[in-house]
């Protein structure tokens, strides 16, 4: 499941257009129960038989029931799971960009970039595409839809809602904008009374303590007096903005009375109740239709958001002009730096044209923050290339290279389940002495896996994994020492079959090794035989 | 202090509803006037169009913007009852609970004060105010629909208890699956680097799709029952409302009324809505937040508390 496309924000794809004729039907069918009330009306006031009056009553309340049911369904829920679906699929799809992304593309923003993206972000540019979509397009037609009914009654009442649109309109736009302004007011002023909150009780004791409770309690007064001001105004125009266009749409009924008393000579009573009713219709689509301005506008920022995500996922590593087909595993030749931008205090080590054989098995030693774990990160094409200032050539088996780092990533979960899609050797299970492990239900947030336990498991998909190369972050960490020497001997036994690149702390693996690095006052040397030469 | 303020929304939403009562009344007029042709049906008109602009401010600012601004004022006011209460807190009382507590009652109970003070005083007599005026007026017009309207009142309020009783359930299963799906996001964020380098990146994005599917779905239900809970009165609506106008189109034909009852009738239908439905919301916010006035009353008890160290000083 990959999405390396910039999704678009218009999305007609087929269940959107039905969730969108879906929202035109249910306006159609309670605009053909308003008719068939009025019919009932109208066989009233004729003096019709009581069975035509009965019959039209029956029909009127199939109809209306029906029109209801559609109303619920096709009008207000379908349109509502779409965007539930629409929020979802972005998120997902955020999720899986994020994942897959490279890793100087991660490293541009912070973690709560990223968290906002993969919720809020996702969810909002989700609103937007389904009200652009759906909702859009479905309170257009709804519109026009009611407006045919109109007609049918009397060209002039159709000539009305055509004028009252507008007038809907604005009085749904206008108090939108006024609170979409008032938020922004009023956000700041509620970080401001929150934050004298919590202060106020994280701080109790010492503001007891210093006597201060009525400098404090007055503090939080007026905050709070700020914080109601600003409450006041946004309650008044969110209320207006939700409640302005149903209270409007019971003077444009009598309105709509009036133009048909008025210009349909002979006014006939079924006329006059379908003009009432129907002018009721209006409100429903032409809201739904002012959704799309604002659902855009406060979710500009959101859809930038997805679809910058989209464009740096979609961003190559940096690396694949170093990889090679043939030659070494590596060979490299510069200064290696913590981030790209190469700044003095970034540097790490300088190495002199380091090559690393393939089937090799390499030690890399150096004291804490020398560099070690950055050099296995740059191997395995898990930092940004412009990180070295020199030349570098990868051979491709690094880009399937299994890589042991920290945290060693947990889920709550089986065993199998914490294999993470891998499958496990069970010569491995049996060299890491893990059988005890097997079955075991793991809980990633509780401590019922010791250190040792979750480094074996760990080593145990990497060493499962099959992969040409291995890269090893600290592989002894936390492990008892029969468990230490039985992999140290298996990794001396790799020799030749794959290569092995192996930050370490301790000599256990000195011996086997074919080449010990030592990064030392940032400078990479390469160790052999106890001389040390420039790597 | 806001009794009298309360008594004055309650009435408030009473002559609202009493205003939409006369503007259905005023276009049952008009309606009879106009079909037959009558020259004074544009004079009343106008004033069923003055009833109908009357009609809509009063719900806005009686039905709507009064008691939302008395909930937010009564809430504020309580929250700084609240910091007070706190501050004045003697140590080993003020020990009894962690520091998230008291944040969530400054700043989640002591708003909350205000709606359940609203929803109390104003909106639960102010609805019995405005299904009574609904009664009285089908009273008066048949006693017949003042009986079919007084029996729908509690059919339409069984019909409301359940989707409410199955959103209260799902809310409470729900809380796993909304915490496994947004738990899933983060740590597939937090540990990226991780995941990366065991090349689980697959792994985690098929996990994150299922959790995903599952918060989908629950979050489906939810949504469905809440829409439910909202629209149940207007798909119930539907029925009665051709059931009244059976009711008013059989005394029309027996010439005992004009069509414009027929039309009442039906306008009935729709009006009596509102109250039921909002009665039936503010009992159950009522219901759903009474451990916020709690651990209010538990707050205020706490700031009267003796430290302990009194008999200590000489």
């Amino acid at each position: 499941m990959r999405h390396k496309q910039a999704p678009s924000v218009f999305d007609p794809s087929p269940r959107n257009l039905l969730a969108a004729l879906g929202m035109v039907a249910g306006t159609a069918l309670s605009a053909v129960a308003s008719l068939a009330v009025s019919s009932v009306v109208g066989a009233v006031s004729s003096g019709s038989d009581a069975r035509v009056v009965a019959a039209r009553l029956a029909f009127a309340l199939v109809v209306s029931v029906v029109a209801a049911l559609a109303a619920f369904l096709l009008g207000s829920w379908l349109p509502m799971a779409r965007a539930m679906d629409a929020e979802v699929a972005a998120s997902v799809r955020s999720v899986d960009q994020i994942a897959h992304m490279s890793q100087r593309a991660f490293a541009r923003h912070d973690t709560g970039h990223h968290l906002n993206l993969v919720t809020s972000a996702s969810f909002g540019f989700g609103d937007a595409r389904v009200a652009m979509s759906v909702n859009t397009l479905g309170g257009a037609l709804s519109v026009l839809a009611v407006v045919s009914c109109a007609a049918l009654v009397s060209p002039w009442l159709a000539v009305l809602f055509v004028l009252l649109a507008p007038i809907y309109l604005l009085l749904v736009d206008v108090p939108s904008e006024r609170a979409h302004e008032a938020q922004k007011d009023m956000l700041a002023h509620r970080e401001a009374w929150l934050d004298e909150g919590r202060s106020l009780v994280e701080n109790k004791r010492s503001i007891a303590a210093a006597r201060a409770g009525v400098f404090f309690e007055s503090r939080f007064s007026h905050a709070s007096e700020d914080y109601l001001a600003r409450s006041l105004c946004l309650g008044y125009w969110t209320g207006m903005a939700n409640n302005l266009p149903a209270a409007a749409s019971g003077v444009f009924q009598v309105v709509a009375v009036m133009v048909t008393g008025l210009l349909v000579g002979a006014a006939r009573p079924d006329a006059l109740v379908a003009a009432y009713l129907l002018a009721s219709l209006l409100q429903g689509p032409l809201a739904q239709l002012c959704l799309l301005r604002s659902a855009v506008r406060s979710n500009r920022v959101n859809v930038e958001l997805v679809r910058g995500l989209a464009s740096e996922a979609a961003e190559p590593s940096g690396f694949e002009g170093l990889l090679a087909a043939r030659g070494p595993l590596a060979r490299l030749d510069g200064t290696l730096y913590a981030t790209p931008d190469r700044a003095p205090g970034h540097l790490l080590f300088h190495v002199r044209d380091l090559v690393i054989p393939k089937g090799s098995l390499v030690v890399v030693k150096g004291e804490n923050g020398s560099g070690k774990s950055m050099l296995l990160d740059f191997l395995a094409a898990f930092s940004d290339p412009d990180d070295l200032d020199g030349t570098a050539r990868l051979d491709e088996s690094l880009r399937h290279a299994a890589y042991l780092t920290y945290p060693v990533p947990l889920v709550t979960g089986t065993f199998e389940d914490n294999l993470l899609g891998h499958a496990a050797d069970p010569e491995m299970i049996e060299l890491l002495g893990m059988e005890d492990l097997v079955g075991k239900e793991i809980d990633a947030s509780a401590v019922n896996l010791s250190f040792g336990e979750r480094q074996k498991l760990g080593l145990l998909r990497v060493l499962s994994m099959g992969s040409d190369v291995l890269l090893l972050d600290e592989p002894l960490t936390n492990l008892d020492r029969e468990t230490s020497e039985r992999l140290c001997a298996h990794l001396a036994c790799l020799k030749r079959e794959k290569t092995v690149v192996a930050v370490m702390h301790s000599a256990d693996l000195d011996a086997a090794a074919d080449l010990v690095l030592t990064i030392r006052d940032h400078e990479l040397t390469r160790e052999r035989g106890g001389h040390h030469v420039p790597a | 202090m806001s009794r009298r303020r309360l008594v004055a929304l309650a009435a408030g939403q009473a002559l609202a509803c009493a205003l939409s009562l006369a503007t259905s009344l005023a276009v049952a007029q008009v309606l009879d006037l106009f079909s037959a042709g009558d020259a004074a049906a544009p004079a009343l008109a106008a004033l069923a169009l003055a009833l109908a602009l009357a009609s809509a401010a009063a719900g806005l600012f009686l039905g709507h913007w009064l008691p939302e601004r008395e909930g937010l004022v009564i809430g504020n006011h309580a929250a700084r009852d609240a910091a007070g209460q706190m501050l004045a807190c003697a140590q080993r009382a003020w020990g009894r609970h962690d520091k998230g507590y008291y944040v969530n009652v400054l700043t989640g109970s002591a708003p909350m004060r205000g709606t359940l003070a609203v929803a109390r005083g104003a909106t639960v007599p102010g609805c019995l105010a405005c299904l009574a005026l609904v009664l009285a007026v089908a009273l008066a017009l048949d006693p017949i629909l003042a009986a079919v309207l007084a029996l729908y009142v509690p059919v339409l309020w069984a019909a409301l208890r359940l989707p409410a009783a199955r959103l209260a359930s799902l809310q409470r299963e729900g809380v796993a699956t909304q915490d496994a799906f947004l738990g899933e996001s983060k740590r597939i964020v937090e540990d990226r680097r991780a995941i990366a380098a065991a090349r689980a990146e697959g792994f985690f994005s098929r996990r994150y799709h299922e959790r995903a599917g599952r918060y989908l779905a629950f979050v489906r239900s939810y949504r469905f029952n809440e829409m439910l809970l909202a629209q149940a009165p207007q798909i119930l609506s539907g029925v009665l409302s051709v059931v009244l106008m059976g009711i008013a189109a059989t005394r029309a034909l027996a010439g005992d009324a004009t069509f414009g009852l027929v039309f009442v009738a039906y306008q009935l239908a729709s009006i009596v809505q509102a109250p039921v439905a909002s009665l039936f919301q503010a009992t159950a916010r009522l219901d759903g937040n009474r451990v916020h006035e709690e651990r209010l009353e538990e707050l205020a008890r706490a700031a009267r508390e003796p430290s302990g160290f009194e008999p200590l000083y000489r």
